[in-house]
């Protein structure tokens, strides 16, 4: 899937949902239990935790799968955004 | 309280009694961020802060410069009566307590700077386009959440979490943007060898996001400065007030009255 494409909007305009968000008309909003997940994913890898234990931690408290593409994009994004976690 | 200041109304707090403490905030934070400092050192400083534009409590109508943040800072200064202060920068206001010391080097007893930089050297525009595009769907609360997840120390009190976001939260998506393309891109270098009172360099050893080679480059770039390390990621006020506090203590109290 692409990268993600938004106007300066915030309207949709193409490529990949980022984990916590679904498409709802051309606006992305918030799925909260997901919004939790990514946290929950971002903090176990701070602690050195790899991604199978993060996606059964994510399953097991926020009841949300986290695919090893939704995760790389999420971290890839974190990186981005914030520098190495 | 507040200021009418450059157009801008600015929210400070102002508490204690002796040589005054300027305390300028990072990146997201506000005045109340300084709290824990205020309460150890008011007893013998007159602890100053203000939510810089576009932060806390303040309005955001212009546009966030440093050289506009250093201005502001100076004219609160002044209308508060107070003509030298300590100034202690953190992160984002690292180069603002630089710029400030660069254009008035007379009201300014010393500085210290707090996990912070004169030239950030890494990935500065994949950071600001990133968080741009971010910021167009996501909010400022999911923002910090995700920021708060990556930066503080994963012993750091879940309490601090929450208050870390909840400070990030209050912050204006214009402001937060116009001050990571204010101080990631400029080079603040040149105002390093203008400063004449003593420093004080404080470091995380933990910090990631200005890692300690970048603060050991700002000891060296400004002379007779000292740096200190202590156990802490990007966010001492939040991983380990103490340390901070102990750090910053020590260094005041031993500076001339």
């Amino acid at each position: 899937m692409s990268e993600l494409q938004v106007d300066e909007d915030g309207r949709y305009l193409g490529g990949e949902i980022p984990f916590g968000y679904s498409l709802w008309g051309d606006r992305l909003v918030e799925v909260p239990a997901e919004l939790d997940a990514a946290v929950t994913a971002i903090r176990m890898v701070k602690r050195g935790e790899k991604y199978e234990a993060i996606a059964a931690a994510v399953r097991k408290h926020h009841g949300v799968e986290l695919s090893r593409a939704k995760f790389d994009a999420l971290m890839q994004s974190v990186y981005r955004r914030y520098g190495p976690v | 309280m507040k200021l009418d200041i450059n157009g801008e109304s600015l929210n400070y707090v102002r508490e204690g009694s002796g040589p005054a403490v300027l305390f300028i905030h990072f990146l997201g934070g506000f005045s109340g961020s300084w709290r824990r400092q205020f309460e150890a050192l008011k007893d013998r400083y007159t602890c100053v802060a203000f939510d810089t534009r576009g932060f806390g409590f303040s309005t955001y109508r212009g546009r966030w410069t440093v050289e506009t943040v250093a201005d502001d800072l100076k004219a609160g200064l002044d209308a508060l009566g107070i003509d030298r202060a300590h100034l202690v920068g953190f992160s984002m206001g690292g180069p603002v307590a630089l710029t400030f010391n660069a254009h008035w080097p007379q009201a300014v007893r010393s500085l210290t700077l707090i996990d912070t930089f004169a030239k950030n050297h890494t990935h500065s525009k994949d950071r600001i386009a990133e968080s741009e595009k971010c910021l167009r769907y996501m909010s400022m609360r999911e923002y910090a959440r995700q920021y708060a997840a990556t930066r503080l120390l994963p012993s750091t009190p879940l309490a601090a979490f929450d208050e870390l976001v909840s400070s990030m939260s209050m912050a204006s998506r214009k402001a937060y943007l116009d001050v990571l393309r204010g101080i990631l891109i400029p080079d603040f270098t040149g105002h390093c060898s203008k400063v004449k009172v003593p420093t004080l360099v404080v470091c995380g050893e933990h910090d990631r996001t200005t890692p300690v080679n970048f603060t050991s480059d700002l000891t060296n770039l400004i002379g007779g400065a000292v740096e200190r390390i202590i156990p802490t990621g990007h966010l001492p006020c939040f991983d380990d007030p103490a340390a901070l506090t102990q750090a910053l203590a020590q260094f005041l109290d031993a500076q001339p009255g």
